[in-house]
């Protein structure tokens, strides 16, 4: 199954190199990011992130870009990354893509197609989730962006289509459609963590399509934009066997144990404003999926087969102000909220105030410090908890620097 | 008026130069075919969504690391120098764009410009040169 997924990634590549060696407008760019995160309370990521910190926040990345031919860009990326416990810096194919650009194809409409693996637009900054140098803070607002679900909205193999349309008094509308597929790791990261914490050993992940799009209103206003996004993921499917102690009311161990969400829905509708240093960003997440979780059940009496049908939506959003105060220094602050309801009946919600600090010391280097105090436990696994407990009120901080040419 | 020339000499007198605000122009290779570039399309080019002339061939841009020619040219963009450097990041390391050639001098970006067909930069309109074409934005 992972061939395939692997197999337009490495038709790319092997095109990238090819006609990257022809072209003589090659570049090569690249960025190392280190972090330290240290959590007050409760664990995030890492155990050993509480209290006494860790080192294991990090991000790499290498990238070779050509135009071989006329309208026709290649390129790809190498990247690699550690978030506590997750990624453990395995070198991954981050994009590997061409575009062609038909250039303006109709008074006022410009219009490119992709192909390959290439970053998902979902939001205002989904693209750039791992580029540390384009953001004040440490952290996009987890509540949108939640790095446990990364893996399923970093990026997609498949096809991409890109329209630009000036529409005159109205503004610059641009446009992006996608579809393909994904591929994920079934035995470690965020998204194995997931179905761990439900008790599944995962043997397989997998998703049927991906399916997405987003128009961006870049509307008369010099530096203000408006964005929605849609993103459908249809049939991820978790495949495994039941890992929990068992028992009465429980499902059988070691049997199979299956979870599918028929469609996942994530919608995001994004405003942004930059006047003169000053950036405000705001954006509103609505996500819903319905699972369907199968196994066998053990009533007290015997074994049954057993399907739980669940939907599941969450609500967030978040509000940042960032000023560049000096050539070389820049604020941020935000609030973000998040609330998750199941309709089997439980809820769970959070909020959390950071505030961050950036310093450029060279056009290259920057470094970063952010604090976050968080209420509510929507963001934490109770299995990276050094005490096994989740407290409600807790906190981090971060350190970053990032060096890149 | 005469108060003005006696002024203007007795500044010349002490060695103070009247101030001459300089005039920044558009500038692309001697063999492009552009002869006017309206703001939008500047911008398109200048913040990477276009990387295409009409006729096809790239858009190599080039830009001043400081200067008044180039913050002249971030007052046209609208965007400050640090928005147009993290603009260009963002296309770098997602794929979607070949980050622009950085000079440290007018001359050096005339000369840039003289040389590399699809080339366009923004700087003072008296450094235009043999190989270079001044482009009014419309």
């Amino acid at each position: 199954m992972h061939s395939r997924y692997f197999f337009i990634p490495t038709l790319s590549l092997i095109a990238g190199i090819g006609v990257a060696q022809a072209a003589d407008d090659l570049q090569i760019h690249g960025f190392v990011s280190q972090g330290y995160l240290v959590t007050m309370n409760n664990a995030l990521f890492a155990a050993q992130s509480e209290d006494n910190g860790t080192f294991e926040f990090n991000e790499m990345a290498l990238n070779v870009v050509a135009t071989p031919i006329e309208r026709l860009r290649v390129g790809i990326q190498v990247a690699a990354q550690d978030l506590g416990d997750s990624f453990n810096n395995k070198p991954t194919i981050d994009w590997a893509f061409g575009n062609y650009s038909f250039g303006t194809i109709a008074p006022g409409v410009d219009f490119s197609v992709s192909a390959g693996r290439f970053k998902m637009g979902h939001g205002l900054y989904n693209d750039y989730r791992d580029l540390d140098m384009t953001r004040s803070s440490v952290f996009l607002p987890m509540a949108v962006y939640n790095p446990r679900w990364r893996e399923i909205i970093l990026a997609v193999n498949g096809v991409g289509a890109n329209a630009s349309i000036q529409a005159g008094a109205m503004g610059v509308f641009d446009i992006n459609g996608f579809a393909g597929n994904n591929n994920f790791s079934a035995s470690e990261g965020p998204l194995h963590d997931i179905f761990a914490d439900i008790d599944q050993d995962t043997s397989s992940l997998s998703t049927q399509s991906v399916l997405g799009g987003q128009i961006t209103w870049n509307v008369p206003v010099e530096g203000l934009k408006l964005k929605y996004s849609l993103l459908d993921a249809t049939q991820f499917k978790s495949l495994g066997t039941y890992s929990g102690a068992g028992g009465p009311g429980s499902f059988v161990p070691g049997t199979a144990f299956n979870l599918t969400m028929t469609n996942y829905w994530d919608n995001i509708a994004s405003v942004e404003y930059q006047w003169k240093e000053f950036t405000l960003a705001a954006e509103y997440d609505y996500t819903y999926y319905r699972s369907k979780i199968n196994g066998t059940f053990n009533t007290g009496f015997g074994n049954i087969p057993l399907e739980l049908d669940q939907a599941t939506a969450t609500h967030a959003t978040y509000i940042s102000a960032a000023y560049r105060v000096l050539p070389k220094w820049e604020v941020v602050g935000g609030w973000q909220w998040s609330q998750t309801e199941l309709d089997l009946g439980s809820s769970t919600k959070w909020y959390a105030w950071n505030a961050a600090v950036r310093y450029d010391v060279k056009e290259n280097w920057l470094i970063k410090a952010e604090y976050q105090w968080t209420h509510g436990t929507g963001l934490l696994r109770t299995a990276e908890q050094p005490d096994g407990t989740l407290e409600e009120t807790w906190g981090y901080f971060a350190l970053k620097t990032t060096f890149d040419f | 008026m005469r108060i003005t020339v006696l002024i203007s000499l007795f500044a010349m007198t002490i060695g103070i130069a009247p101030t001459v605000s300089a005039e920044e122009t558009v500038l692309v290779n001697g063999a492009s075919a552009l002869t006017t570039i309206s703001d939008d399309d500047l911008k398109d080019y200048y913040l990477g969504k276009k990387a295409s002339w009409p006729d096809g061939s790239k858009v190599t841009v080039v830009v001043l690391k400081d200067g008044a020619s180039h913050e002249s040219l971030m007052k046209k963009l609208g965007k400050s120098t640090s928005q147009f450097s993290t603009g260009w990041k963002k296309l770098v390391f997602t794929g979607k764009g070949s980050m622009p050639e950085q000079v440290g001098s007018e001359d050096e970006l005339v000369a840039f410009v003289a040389k590399t067909p699809g080339s366009i930069g923004y700087a003072d309109a008296g450094k235009v040169k043999d190989g270079v074409k001044a482009v009014p934005a419309k």
